[in-house]
């Protein structure tokens, strides 16, 4: 009944109308039967002909009572191996980002969920060095060929197989 | 002389002067049996219960959770040091009444959120007033005064800085109609890299208090997976804090780590290329030696001047140092959850963001300061609460002499051209004025609350499935084409989920998130392109109760004005008057007037 809720329940609406492609994003299941609007469980497929070609990564989306005041809280889980996933699986998005003055912080009620899901999509071949995680980015720098040895392997990790959430 | 003379000398006495300033005998007499409720007892509840009785409203119910607490004694004047730790809402009571003996005053030591004041109850009252603090009851508050009908007039202050406003289903814009921030929750970027403002250097220090103390997996500044911290980082120091002998020590090698290496390492990445100040590392190995060599005796912390000093980087190493061995090895190690008000904890987080602030310019603050920005205080000022209760009395007058409020029953102006929206100013306008009244907002039709419409539905909790809510009630009698079913925050019935469809043959009472019992509100949207939105009250009413033949399907919608007026006897009354049954579920929208959602008639 809160605006949270009434804007998560306009979001279901508009994902269920028309959503990108291999993508997946819906409130998660509670113990109880029910679902629990304020935490959605999402998966992004990686970008045909990119890095993470044919990979399926899953995010979680954790909402507060004031979204979408405030940007939801979105992690990789598993923790992304890569240099804007902080090393407890948040993204370093300036979507993401309230206003802060300093940064790049461009967080907006008007964002939706399939914007956000999108961005990160784009950002999966396109990190940009911003200090988040400095052993990744340390080796993007230094040593690129041992970093896209890695990639590689990391993407491996995330190749679609039966493990994966069913997609609508 | 006679009783009755000395009642009206009393009357008289009393109410003479008052007679003319609210607008003559008709209006005093309304004003004298208006039913007021007022939420909340603290500071504008003080003074807004006084105005109301001194003003001649007889008949008011007060509800406050709280007990008095003697910092509430420099501003919430009905309570004296002899009333600390007793119900706000009973003191204020008794001086009230003392005030004017002529007046009832019903006092409520409760949860305005408690089912007992459910939609029947507040619609009992002919005005709701709001005295309350924080945004999740005056949403609730919002929500019932909505679904019941009820003008609410609304208030808050912020130190000098206060609103007044009046709400009333489908004239005004409601309390939820513009989203406002409860907190403000900071990037995460911004608080372990780029910090500018003071509260970010707070903050850092309050998830820094977490990583040593409490729940470090749960802090923004934890490196590491699911196995544990990240041994190339600072991490694992922060890991070693707790529980080791020589807590001064570890913490001495933490703080190194985070007040030099981490900053260099982020310096060295360019991570500041575009910044216009790059940050300034403190000296790793004097700010662990001052961890150790901490501990001075002579230092005196217990003077107020301490509290509002501006330490030093060796008087903050000394200060965390004294934490850490304070807390290091006790038993709330992992679990501790900062507290503005432990004065260990805050001595912790006022150091530690004083460090911060020293590497990224920032003036340092002092503990006292630093203590507001953790607990985003700004003092209340009584006399911005007298202002805006004084205001909300205003706005009531104005409500009952234009019918409003109490009205005769024929037409009536909508509150939105009879009431203001008004402001308390710190700083004069241009014209000199600290209060500037605005024009009341609309509802707002991208409001999530009150561009919904209300029903409620009379049936049997503990018989009546979700299958046949879905179907005969939200289907068949209100109209949905793909109704989904919400509560709070879980959802429990939608189409295309197939994980909720188990729900289906469960009965009300048992579904989950505790169920649709008696006055749980289901929450129903319309996924299909009529876009129809309505929150549902439950009512329970024991099958038996139902006539079999008039009503077979055994449910009632319950509308307008019925659905917050006692339910059973509604209920009982209108069976009598129950219809056949409904038209197939084909039909798309209920065919008697009575099962279609409406806004109810005016007053
Ligand atoms: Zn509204």
């Amino acid at each position: 009944m809160s605006l949270a809720t009434g804007r998560l329940r306009e979001e279901r609406k508009a994902w269920r109308k028309d959503h990108p492609v291999g993508f997946v994003a819906r409130p998660r299941n509670a113990p109880d039967g029910s679902t629990d609007l304020m935490v959605w469980d999402a998966v992004i497929p990686g970008k045909s002909g990119g890095l993470w070609d044919n990979c399926e990564l899953k995010l979680e989306l954790t909402f507060g009572d004031d979204y979408p005041v405030t940007a939801p809280i979105v992690k990789f889980k598993p923790i992304l191996w890569h240099m804007n996933v902080w090393a407890d699986g948040r993204i370093c998005l300036n979507l993401l980002n309230a206003e802060d003055g300093t940064w790049h912080g461009k967080w907006q009620p008007s964002i939706t969920i399939k914007q956000v899901l999108l961005a990160i999509q784009e950002l999966l071949d396109n990190p940009f060095p911003a200090g988040a995680r400095p052993e990744v980015q340390g080796m993007w720098e230094k040593n690129r060929p041992a970093y896209d040895k890695r990639i590689k392997e990391e993407a491996a990790k995330y190749r679609a197989t039966s493990d994966v959430i069913e997609i609508e | 002389m006679g009783t009755a003379a000395t009642e009206s000398d009393a009357y008289d006495a009393r109410y003479a002067h008052c007679v003319a300033a609210v607008g003559g005998p008709e209006v005093f007499a309304k004003v004298r049996r208006c039913k007021v409720l007022v939420v909340g007892a603290g500071g504008i509840g003080c003074e807004l219960l006084k105005n109301l009785v001194l003003v001649g409203f007889e008949s008011l119910v007060t509800v406050d959770l709280d007990t008095i607490d003697v910092s509430n004694l420099n501003r919430q004047f009905l309570f004296r040091k002899r009333h600390v730790g007793m119900a706000k809402a009973v003191v204020a009571r008794e001086a009230v009444v003392a005030f004017n003996p002529l007046c009832s005053v019903e006092a409520l030591h409760a949860n305005i959120k408690e089912p007992r004041f459910g939609l029947a109850w507040f619609g009992g009252f002919d005005v709701v007033v709001n005295a309350l603090d924080n945004v999740d009851a005056r949403r609730h508050v919002n929500r019932m005064c909505l679904a019941s009908d009820v003008p609410l007039i609304e208030a808050g202050t912020t130190g000098f800085l206060g609103q007044v406003f009046v709400i009333r289903k489908g004239e005004t814009a409601c309390y939820e109609c513009f989203p406002k921030a409860t907190k403000k929750v900071y990037p995460i970027c911004t608080i372990r890299s780029t910090p500018s403002e003071p509260v970010h250097c707070v903050v850092w220090a309050k998830e820094l208090f977490k990583l040593l103390f409490g729940d470090a997996k749960e802090s923004m500044l934890f490196e590491g997976g699911d196995d544990g911290p990240d041994a190339s980082t600072y991490g694992a120091a922060c890991a070693a804090v707790r529980g080791a002998p020589d807590a001064e020590k570890a913490l001495g090698a933490a703080l190194a780590l985070l007040c030099d290496g981490e900053v260099r390492k982020q310096l060295s990445m360019d991570k500041y290329k575009t910044a216009k100040k790059t940050p300034d590392p403190l000296d790793g190995a004097a700010v662990a030696a001052a961890c150790v060599a901490a501990r001075a005796p002579s230092r005196n912390r217990t003077s107020a001047d301490w509290d509002r000093a501006t330490w030093t980087v060796d008087e903050c190493c000394a200060e965390l140092a004294d934490v850490a061995a304070t807390l290091a090895g006790g038993d709330r190690v992992g679990s501790w959850e900062f507290d503005k008000d432990e004065p260990d904890a805050m001595r912790f987080v006022a150091a530690a963001a004083n460090l911060r602030s020293r590497i990224f310019h920032i003036a340092p603050k002092s503990l006292y300061e630093a203590k507001g920005i953790a607990g985003n205080i700004i003092p209340a000022i009584a006399t911005t609460n007298a202002v805006v209760a004084g205001l909300q009395v205003a706005e009531l007058l104005k409500l009952i002499r234009a019918g409003c409020v109490l009205g005769d029953g024929g037409d009536r102006p909508s509150v939105g051209s009879v009431c203001k929206y008004t402001y308390c100013l710190r700083d004069t306008t241009r014209r000199g004025l600290l209060l500037q009244p605005t024009r009341l907002e609309e509802p707002q039709a991208t409001c999530y609350v009150c561009r919904k419409g209300k029903v409620a539905v009379a049936l049997d909790t503990t018989t009546t499935t979700l299958r046949t809510f879905v179907d005969v009630v939200l289907k068949r009698k209100l109209g949905f084409v793909d109704p989904s079913v919400d509560k709070d925050g879980s959802g429990l019935f939608e189409s295309e989920d197939e994980r909720l469809a188990a729900n289906l043959d469960k009965v009300l009472a048992d579904l989950p998130a505790g169920g649709l019992g008696d006055n749980a509100i289901a929450e129903v949207a319309d996924f299909a392109s009529t876009g129809l939105e309505l929150d549902v009250t439950i009512k329970h009413k024991p099958e038996a109760d139902f006539d079999e033949k008039a009503n077979p399907e055994k449910v009632l919608v319950l509308t307008g004005a019925d659905a917050t007026a006692d339910p059973l006897r509604e209920a009982a009354a209108q069976l009598a008057a129950d219809k056949p049954p409904p038209p197939p579920a084909s039909e798309k929208r209920a065919a008697d007037d009575d099962a279609a959602p409406r806004r109810s008639a005016r007053v």
